[in-house]
């Protein structure tokens, strides 16, 4: 079962989140300090971490660096209030950990860890496969089941990012930030847009649709069949 | 949006200041109280002199005529053997005016025997200027007394030009000074006025240099310095109330979200309820976006970031952005132009520009009908370039338009449209953060927005 570590001294914020992680089938643990915290993260393995910025005893960010100076690679999840957002919290996203701002949607939080533990795949390939679709990143070119799918470079992009993600939950703001490069939040139909056109590219009549809309959370890419 | 300056510049805004004006008018009134002073020494001093002068020859006259006349050819002649010092000439005439003794040649010819003293010319006597004076003696010959009043015009000449040379330079001097004086009062409003004008443009932030012990003009600055404490308390309380509200409505606002999508998963099987939930999960979106947007621009305003400032492309950002939105323009039948006519890189944050950009883009495609067409575009020097956004959309009033960037104005037109309106305030927000000028123009039919980038030397570059 993967082990996720909740460090949240907020009581109603760490139940909320421990609720739906459970119902999504984690074994979940509270902690609500920051240094007993560093000793639970660093006593046992944990698939990830959800890390608030603010905590009693050690600062959130500061735990992560101690953690990452004792070699301890778990991913982390940091949650951060809007106020805080600094380049310190969106570098985290460069060293392999991501951050997420107060209040966020359940589905965001959860999308944002599965991320984190299951860690893209394919990073040395250079032709990814997903189900019938083949993505060749020296060429350039895509394909369903042999059928040359003709891409845009934006929809290329947004195709690789899916593959790399299989079956995995993809949101519109991971999309926003890590193909469009948006580090802020925009509320507009822009990602339902191209995925709108990367589906009906993908799709042809007849043929089952790979990508599928989460309502309210975000889309995942699925192998069919 | 940049206001005119107050101050005006060349020689006609150098005279138009007040205080060289009061500068030049001392100057004037002591130059004239000067010319008074003087007119009045020389007036008094010529009418003494010559008081003296005329008495004295008055006096030799009267001095004379009474001694017995067999007398007076010896006593006229004993006083010119008495040396060169006596200034006075004595002349004794015939009745039929031939000299018979004296100093005097001939009688001056326009002189009036009555005994009174005149100013005669040089006739029979050496020098130009002479008061003289004559009469007739009882034995029917003349006596003339006559004195050399060229000393007193020496002596007012020199007054004259001793005026001169002191009244005109002190005119010079004090025009000078009250010039010096007056420009050095005019660099001082200048400076206060700079100030005064960054502080109308939103920067409540400055305060007008006040020097703790110093005149009038720094007692009402300090005053003023007061004024716009006070003012900036206040500000910062009332953005601070809605901020706080924004904060705080924000948890509460996704707890509810989160609570509606559970009951979306809940309700699979009723459709009617679905909807009403998908509906209700669509309106809280809504108030979500309006309350990140406010808090956004708030985050933009307050921390002044201008340590995420690099090197920036703006080609690259206006390419990028508008390839972006190109998909979103062509769902709803919009043509989207891109024009790029010059390279332009200068400092800035990339991802607040792309930002701001995305807002002029989202906005634009919004306002414009199916049919219309929407033009980005990169114009200008690659050292003063200028995006534009111009859609075909309903276009904004002449006498709105500088309302547009205030936080939740919507013109009526756009009540209709789906937003926060609060695009263009963060646009604002994101121009004033890197002093750029946003202005409103006109399209023909539509809007057109342009943002001058780097309009002055004083931005980081």
């Amino acid at each position: 079962m993967t082990t996720i570590l909740v460090i949240e001294d907020d009581p109603d914020t760490a139940s909320e989140i421990s609720g739906e992680l459970r119902r999504l089938g984690y074994d979940v643990t509270c902690v609500a300090d920051g240094l007993q915290g560093l000793a639970r993260a660093t006593a046992q393995h944990w698939d990830a971490l959800v890390v608030d910025r603010m905590l009693p005893g050690l600062d959130g960010l500061c735990l992560i660096q101690q953690l990452r100076g004792q070699g301890v690679t778990t991913p982390a999840l940091v949650l951060s209030a809007l106020d805080q957002v600094a380049d310190r919290i969106t570098g985290l996203r460069a060293g392999g950990d991501d951050y997420l701002v107060k209040p966020f949607a359940l589905g965001e939080l959860s999308a944002r860890l599965e991320a984190l533990i299951r860690r893209p795949t394919g990073n040395a390939q250079t032709v990814l496969h997903v189900g019938p679709l083949q993505l060749n990143l020296v060429t350039k070119r895509a394909s369903r089941a042999g059928r040359d799918l003709d891409l845009l470079s934006r929809e290329f992009q947004l195709l690789e990012y899916l593959m790399r993600r299989q079956g995995q939950m993809v949101t519109r703001q991971m999309l926003l930030e890590d193909v469009f490069g948006y580090r802020f939040e925009l509320k507009t139909n822009l990602i339902d847009v191209h995925l709108g056109r990367l589906r009906r590219k993908l799709d042809d009549p007849g043929e089952p649709s790979l990508l599928s809309t989460v309502r309210g959370i975000g889309f995942r890419l699925n192998a069919g069949e | 949006m940049r206001a005119n300056s107050l101050w005006p510049s060349g020689m006609a805004a150098v005279w138009r200041s007040r205080s060289l004006r009061w500068g030049v008018a001392v100057a004037a009134v002591l130059g004239f109280s000067l010319l008074a002073m003087f007119g009045l020494m020389y007036w008094r001093s010529s009418v003494l002199l010559f008081d003296t002068l005329d008495r004295s020859v008055s006096e030799q006259l009267e001095l004379l005529s009474a001694r017995p006349p067999d007398m007076l050819p010896f006593m006229i002649s004993s006083r010119m053997n008495q040396g060169p010092e006596v200034v006075t000439r004595v002349g004794l005439f015939s009745a039929g005016s031939q000299p018979i003794v004296g100093d005097i040649a001939a009688i001056p010819p326009k002189l009036v025997l009555n005994g009174a003293v005149q100013a005669v010319l040089a006739a029979g006597l050496p020098l130009e200027h002479w008061r003289a004076a004559g009469r007739d003696l009882p034995d029917g010959r003349i006596i003339v007394v006559a004195r050399d009043a060229d000393e007193i015009l020496a002596v007012r000449e020199n007054l004259v030009r001793g005026a001169a040379v002191g009244i005109i330079p002190a005119i010079l001097l004090s025009l000078g000074a009250g010039a010096t004086l007056g420009l050095a009062t005019e660099r001082r409003l200048r400076r206060l006025n700079a100030v005064a004008e960054r502080i109308v443009e939103g920067n409540l932030g400055e305060r007008l240099p006040a020097r703790l012990q110093g005149d009038e003009l720094d007692h009402l600055c300090a005053i003023v310095n007061r004024t716009l404490d006070r003012l900036e308390e206040g500000v910062g309380a009332l953005r601070g109330v809605g901020e706080n509200i924004a904060h705080d409505i924000r948890t509460p606002l996704t707890a509810l979200r989160s609570r509606l999508e559970r009951g979306l998963v809940l309700a699979e099987q009723d459709e009617g309820l679905s909807l009403v939930l998908q509906q209700s999960i669509g309106n809280v979106d809504q108030t979500l976006s309006i309350v990140t947007a406010l808090l956004r621009i708030a985050e933009i305003e307050h921390v002044r970031r201008t340590a995420a400032f690099a090197a920036v492309d703006l080609a690259e950002i206006v390419q990028e952005t508008t390839e972006a939105y190109r998909p979103v323009a062509e769902d709803r039948g919009i043509e989207l132009a891109l024009s790029i006519t010059t390279p332009a890189c200068g400092v800035g944050d990339r991802q607040l520009l792309i930002e701001a950009l995305v807002n002029l883009v989202d906005n634009a495609v919004k306002f414009t009908p199916p049919g219309g067409s929407v033009t980005v575009a990169l114009s200008g020097t690659p050292h003063r370039p200028e995006i534009s956004v111009s859609d075909n959309g309903p276009g904004i009033p002449v006498e709105l338009r500088s309302a547009v960037f205030q936080r939740f104005y919507r013109a009526d037109t756009a009540r209709s449209a789906r937003g926060s309106g609060l695009g263009l305030s963060l646009v604002a927000a994101v121009a004033k953060l890197h002093r750029f000028a946003v202005e409103v123009g006109d399209n023909d039919p539509g809007c057109r927005i342009t943002l001058r980038c780097w309009p002055d030397d004083t931005a980081i570059r």
